[in-house]
């Protein structure tokens, strides 16, 4: 399964494991991320935050890109 | 039981009936029904999904997939022929109806067409206005306020704490079919103890933006491609109160979400790096 995120630092960190000052502090259960990107079942990927369809449950949107992805969620409108 | 008035017996008034069987209105009788039809359903070779209680499979040559809910059920396969074989059986060990084409199903409307599946909630978002006495009131196109920054502890008076619980218990069902008002309803649940003006307000301005989109819904196109894509995402400290933050994930098949979740993380966390962190790791359980 492909999992897809804007934030290439988060990406790197599921990646590469660095316990540097900043990122050591971070719960033992998150990493259950990295555990399933190693065994495979996890593709990790980037993708552009325009096209972030997460963006929308998130925070509040401007009109224009609030129309642009609940489209891309695949919202229509019902005929009758 | 207690005897019924009128047919006590004579001199044994104190006495109570043990009952075989699960009576009607018991507490009881739900569990009893549960358990007969569970049975029913794995002596016809289903088996129970482990995640979702509900739902019954059988894979033998075809699939079917029975979707339960109390007494009302689903049927679905690959093998139409199979699917009259089962609903023959069930209808002769249970008294039931066939509706035919699945239509409604608590509150949420299907519509098929040529090109696929539309399920929304479109009576139930009336329903929902009618309610709360917003029947008429002016349409607006987005769901949240940009610009508004709610807290938890501000000096606006305080309004009616019940309402404001019923209007985000409502939204909160209309969520399952609009997952474009999932980032408002999570955010109103944040304010239930204490709800302000500026929180009805708010809550209202999704009443309003329901109002005039209410009849949309999922669309589930028939030629779509099965890729299975999960996207997360989260903000960075939004929550002005404890300074946590946001993660949400969608999961799409083809071009439709099918699993959403808009939640407040359980953590502080320190960087913009790890609050994306979380969130994933959030999506992948």
């Amino acid at each position: 399964m492909e999992l897809r995120i804007d934030s290439k630092p988060a990406i790197d960190l599921a990646k590469h494991p660095v316990a540097h000052g900043r990122s050591k502090h971070i719960e033992t259960k998150f990493h259950f991320l990295r555990d399933q990107g190693n065994n495979g079942k996890l593709e990790i990927k980037h993708c552009k935050t325009d096209e972030q369809i997460a963006d929308l449950l998130t925070k509040p949107l401007k009109l224009s890109s609030f129309d642009f992805l609940k489209k891309k969620l695949g919202m229509a409108e019902a005929s009758n | 039981m207690n005897q019924q008035p009128g047919f006590e017996i004579k001199g044994k008034e104190d006495y109570v009936y043990k009952l075989d069987k699960a009576l009607y209105g018991l507490k009881q009788a739900l569990r009893a029904w549960n358990k007969k039809i569970d049975s029913f359903l794995v002596q016809q070779g289903f088996m129970k999904c482990v995640n979702e209680h509900g739902i019954y499979c059988r894979n033998s040559n075809n699939k079917l997939i029975v979707c339960l809910y109390v007494d009302d059920m689903i049927v679905t396969g690959n093998n139409e022929e199979e699917m009259k074989v089962f609903k023959k059986n069930m209808m002769k060990k249970f008294e039931m109806s066939d509706l035919g084409n699945l239509t409604y199903f608590l509150g949420i409307e299907f519509e098929m067409n040529s090109q696929g599946i539309l399920i929304h909630q479109r009576k139930y978002a009336q329903d929902v206005l009618k309610r709360f006495n917003m029947l008429n009131c002016k349409p607006i196109s987005t769901p949240v306020d940009t610009g508004v920054k709610l807290s938890l502890v501000n000096d606006e008076k305080e309004v009616n704490r019940t309402l404001f619980k019923q209007i985000v218990g409502s939204l909160r069902y209309l969520y399952h079919t609009r997952p474009d008002i999932g980032y408002g309803v999570s955010l109103f649940n944040r304010y239930m103890v204490k709800p302000t003006t500026s929180h009805l307000v708010a809550a209202k301005r999704i009443l309003r933006y329901v109002k005039g989109t209410g009849s949309y819904g999922i669309h589930y196109s028939k030629n779509q491609s099965d890729e299975l894509i999960g996207y997360s995402d989260s903000d960075w400290s939004g929550d002005k109160d404890d300074r946590k933050s946001t993660a949400s994930y969608v999961f799409m098949i083809g071009n439709a979400a099918f699993s959403w979740s808009s939640k407040k993380e359980s953590v502080v966390a320190l960087s913009s790096c790890e609050v994306e962190y979380i969130a994933n790791s959030m999506k992948a359980c």
